[in-house]
């Protein structure tokens, strides 16, 4: 997300005939950050961080699964800071989009939701990846 | 509280052109429980009569005054100055092209709201007096009818904002869920074809900012989900 | 005129959600087992003898591959929804999809040959 610009650029609404020099009013960069928007822009940022899961994942696995002198080497990289930052940032990441992930689909089964429910909900999964972003930490360092 | 309060308004006059500007003003509070919208007006009567904004019927029922209040929308007339940050920042509703100060063109917003049918389609003939509910069909209702279009909901969405010309927007969405709930209407399978699309429908991602701009305490976030269900029980 | 009224509805969105909302549930079944066999691995109370132990056998093997299904398939979707959200160019969207799309399909081969090779 990007801090829109000032003027008509981008998505116009309106028909042709109206695309004058009317000026777009500000949308992300004034509009305030609250629990349940911050929990859906965090879901998609770690998402897009576990997109680095799959390939770690299928390097590690190859290289566990193959000769001994593989698997020492695989374990020195991961105990390596190179491996130990991927580890935590795909940990974190996992555990957020567990938790958050569970909340959306309750929320799609039609579970809690009031709007205390929506907000409460959306600060419990914030806690929950905050806290998996400190525990993790304290484990692997 | 303070004996005068601090506000930055957000200005653009199409006549000068230019970048639009926040100018700022001072009010003072002339009256207990003082809403936006009497500072609004102070200025407008008192201090400048530039200053540009739709306002009707002043107490939350008519949605005319809508726009961006400290980062948040809402509506003016019924937001009081006591709980707010100051300098009090109003900008125009967000991702709309702005007419003039904090006046914005609906066209669009009111276009989407349009093309949901957001009347009663029924073939069956009228009965000699009205189409008749139980007080449970009605019950279904609550939540989705005292929408009053103010737009806070729709301009608040950064689904809609990036994709707004596809994405319905939250109040359509939720106008949509209200016929479809409505048991005197004939026309809910047509509506949900109508609303089966990835834009149309599925760019909301629940980021519930509709939710938390909603002046009248509505949840669009969950009308949507609503929608969503009955879809995929359709399908199932 | 406007887009979404001149050209109805495309009918389609609804499989894809509910196709994200499945695999979501299988990967959360799986998931914590796969970060727990990590991080087993990681402090050294898994060797490779155990590990293979567990891998290597028809339920390890099916496991895996069930998992990987969801995965990419949760992948592929979650990207194809960023794709949708901020990409407004048609032939980009139409070419970046294409490419995702082939190398999801990549890494499945790859990595399906890389579990139903292990032990031999």
């Amino acid at each position: 997300m990007q801090v829109s610009p000032k003027t008509v650029q981008g998505t116009v609404h309106n028909t042709d005939n109206q695309r004058s020099a009317r000026p777009l009013s500000p949308r992300v960069s004034v509009y305030r950050w609250r629990g349940p928007m911050l929990a859906s822009f965090a879901h998609r940022i770690s998402g897009v961080v576990l997109v680095l899961f799959v390939p770690v994942y299928l390097c590690l696995l190859s290289g566990l699964t193959a000769s001994a002198a593989d698997f020492s080497d695989t374990i020195n990289w991961m105990h390596s800071p190179l491996g130990r930052l991927l580890l935590w940032l795909i940990g974190s990441a996992l555990i957020y989009h567990l938790v958050n992930g569970m909340r959306f689909i309750l929320l799609d089964a039609g579970f809690s939701e009031t709007r205390e429910e929506m907000r409460g909900s959306a600060r419990f999964s914030l806690a929950a990846g905050l806290a998996a972003v400190v525990l993790l930490a304290v484990y692997l360092w | 509280m303070d004996t005068v309060i601090q506000l930055e308004i957000y200005r653009f006059d199409p006549e000068q052109g230019g970048e639009p500007r926040m100018q700022s003003f001072e009010v003072p509070v002339n009256k207990p429980g003082m809403k936006l919208l009497d500072a609004l007006n102070y200025i407008k009567w008192n201090l400048d009569g530039t200053l540009t904004y739709r306002r009707s019927c002043g107490e939350g029922v008519c949605g005319s005054d809508g726009m961006n209040i400290n980062g948040v929308n809402g509506l003016a007339c019924i937001t009081p100055i006591a709980g707010l940050k100051q300098p009090i920042k109003v900008r125009p509703l967000p991702s709309m092209q702005v007419i003039r100060d904090l006046v914005v063109d609906t066209t669009h917003f009111f276009d989407q709201y349009r093309s949901v049918k957001p009347w009663l389609q029924a073939e069956s003939p009228v009965p000699e007096h009205e189409r008749l509910q139980t007080p449970d069909q009605r019950a279904e209702l609550d939540g989705s009818y005292e929408c009053i279009l103010c737009g806070c909901c729709t301009t608040a969405c950064p689904s809609w904002w990036w994709n707004g010309d596809r994405f319905l927007g939250p109040a359509a969405l939720l106008q949509a869920d209200r016929w479809i709930k409505d048991s005197r209407d004939e026309a809910t399978g047509e509506r949900l074809d109508d609303l089966e699309d990835a834009f149309k429908l599925y760019r909301c991602h629940q980021i519930m900012n509709c939710m938390e701009a909603c002046p009248k305490g509505l949840n669009p976030t969950a009308a949507i989900n609503h929608l969503k269900r009955t879809l995929l029980a359709r399908k199932s | 005129m406007l887009k979404n009224m001149r050209y109805g509805s495309a009918h389609n969105g609804l499989n894809e959600w509910y196709l994200q909302r499945l695999s979501a549930v299988v990967i959360a079944l799986f998931m914590p087992m796969a970060f727990a066999l990590l991080l087993a691995v990681y402090d050294g109370s898994l060797d490779q003898m155990r590990l293979l132990n567990l891998l290597n056998s028809h339920i390890g093997r099916t496991l895996h591959t069930l998992f990987l299904l969801a995965l990419l398939t949760h992948a592929y979707l979650g990207i194809k929804v960023l794709v949708e959200d901020y990409v407004h160019v048609v032939a980009w969207r139409v070419l970046l999809m294409g490419l995702i799309l082939t190398t999801v399909a990549g890494l499945a081969v790859w990595w399906f040959a890389v579990i139903w090779a292990w032990g031999s």
